[in-house]
């Protein structure tokens, strides 16, 4: 496929963006729990797409290809956070926000906490399937892993998530 | 069915991964378990409070900032085009920078090796004696020695009568001006001279055998040949300025 390089290609690469642009974002934002942060990866996702389209194989759903860029880009950016600047077992900080409030719930707000509490790996599978009702099939295609491997991350995140909400003292 | 299992089907079931027989057998379980029941009921309400949480809005302005990202990026790269070539493929610019650098290499290493070597002169001296170590690889069928002990010049050559070739080897010290004639005759060519500690010296070659000039120590060896193996007899002579000095003939199987 060739790579979309007229001023169309954009505008039609734009109905994507608007069409996958809050997915997206909000994957990237359950995954590394800063409002900035999501946005950066977001954006990153949709130029490196945008950049790899040569590559895209159009039998594919485009929104696949897609998460796999977002998750990729959050646990990495999880990842090297975590390393950098460790968080204590009893605190995780709250979602930070901007001017144009990301408005959340209360409940938004507790299981965001909660997610934090678990490692990436975890977090990405619970996120996907919870967020956004993908099926088993769909996160293992994502992450490209072993079916077996997110039904065993799923349960173990749930049941890691549930402990959390319980020592936070909101007992679900 | 253990524990372990009830919670796999109990999250499979809110999954709604079951078959409708597991499902079944969940649902006999959690009839007569209490924990079992406290235990779904808490795994059903965690995932409604994933429902009631929902999306977290993004600002605004972030396709309008994702389109701006992506149009600046395009510019950027028609901009890098002419000096990166982006228009190629990552392998193709690993692919020629590596043919680039060979080539380059190359004819670096042919520069550098016409400057060490001389050029395409060819030292006459080293040839010579590549040839007679060549030829050295034959065996041995006859070896006699000549000692020389005159005024002028103190020395030994050695004849050696081989499958391919004959070799004259000296070893001299010589006053100025002397002159060492080796000559097996004209049925034999040299093939080679190598004198790898002497200093100064002339070599002189003729239809009969070379004259070799020299003047303090010399050491040195001659390779004589031709295609029909002859091994005729080598005359060894000594001259200074006053005339010939020592002369003695080898020959083959004479001793």
């Amino acid at each position: 496929m060739k790579k979309m390089t007229s001023p169309m290609d954009r505008e039609t690469f734009g109905a994507v963006v608007h069409r996958y642009g809050k997915a997206i974002f909000n994957v990237a934002y359950r995954i590394v729990n800063d409002y900035e942060d999501a946005m950066d990866i977001t954006q990153t996702t949709f130029t490196k797409t945008y950049e790899r389209l040569d590559r895209y194989d159009p039998s594919h759903n485009i929104f696949n290809w897609l998460y796999k860029i977002a998750v990729h880009e959050s646990i990495n950016f999880a990842k090297h956070r975590s390393r950098t600047v460790p968080l204590d077992d009893d605190f995780a900080p709250a979602p930070e926000t901007t001017d144009e409030t990301c408005i959340q719930n209360e409940t938004s707000k507790r299981i965001q906490t909660a997610l934090m509490t678990i490692p990436p790996d975890y977090r990405t599978v619970v996120v996907l399937r919870h967020f956004h009702d993908l099926s088993y099939a769909e996160i293992a295609a994502v992450l490209d892993i072993p079916e077996k491997t997110v039904k065993s991350r799923l349960f173990s995140g749930r049941r890691m998530l549930r402990d959390s909400l319980l020592k936070t003292g909101y007992a679900p | 069915m253990t524990e372990k299992r009830w919670q796999e089907l109990m999250n499979r079931e809110l999954d709604g991964a079951n078959s409708p027989e597991e499902s079944a057998a969940l649902r006999s379980h959690l009839a007569a378990s209490e924990e079992g029941r406290r235990q779904f009921d808490e795994l059903g309400r965690m995932a409604r409070m994933f429902t009631e949480a929902g999306d977290v809005k993004p600002p605004a302005s972030m396709e309008a900032k994702i389109i701006d990202a992506i149009a600046s990026r395009e510019a950027l790269a028609g901009r890098d085009r002419g000096f990166f070539l982006d228009f190629l493929s990552p392998r193709r610019k690993i692919a020629y920078a590596f043919a680039t650098g060979l080539a380059v290499g190359i004819i670096i290493f042919i520069i550098l090796y016409q400057a060490l070597s001389g050029g395409n002169q060819l030292d006459v001296r080293d040839l010579y004696g590549a040839l007679a170590e060549r030829e050295q690889s034959g065996a041995v069928i006859d070896a006699q020695s000549a000692a020389i002990a005159v005024p002028g010049c103190i020395g030994t050559a050695i004849v050696q009568y081989r499958d391919q070739a004959v070799f004259v080897s000296a070893s001299v010290e010589a006053d100025d001006g002397v002159e060492i004639e080796i000559a097996p005759g004209a049925e034999l060519a040299l093939r080679s001279f190598r004198a790898p500690a002497c200093g100064p010296y002339a070599l002189r070659a003729s239809g009969a055998g070379i004259a070799v000039s020299l003047g303090g120590r010399c050491e040195f060896v001659a390779v004589f040949g031709d295609a029909g193996g002859a091994r005729p007899p080598v005359r060894i002579s000594v001259a200074g300025a006053g005339g010939t000095l020592f002369e003695q003939t080898i020959e083959l199987g004479r001793n």
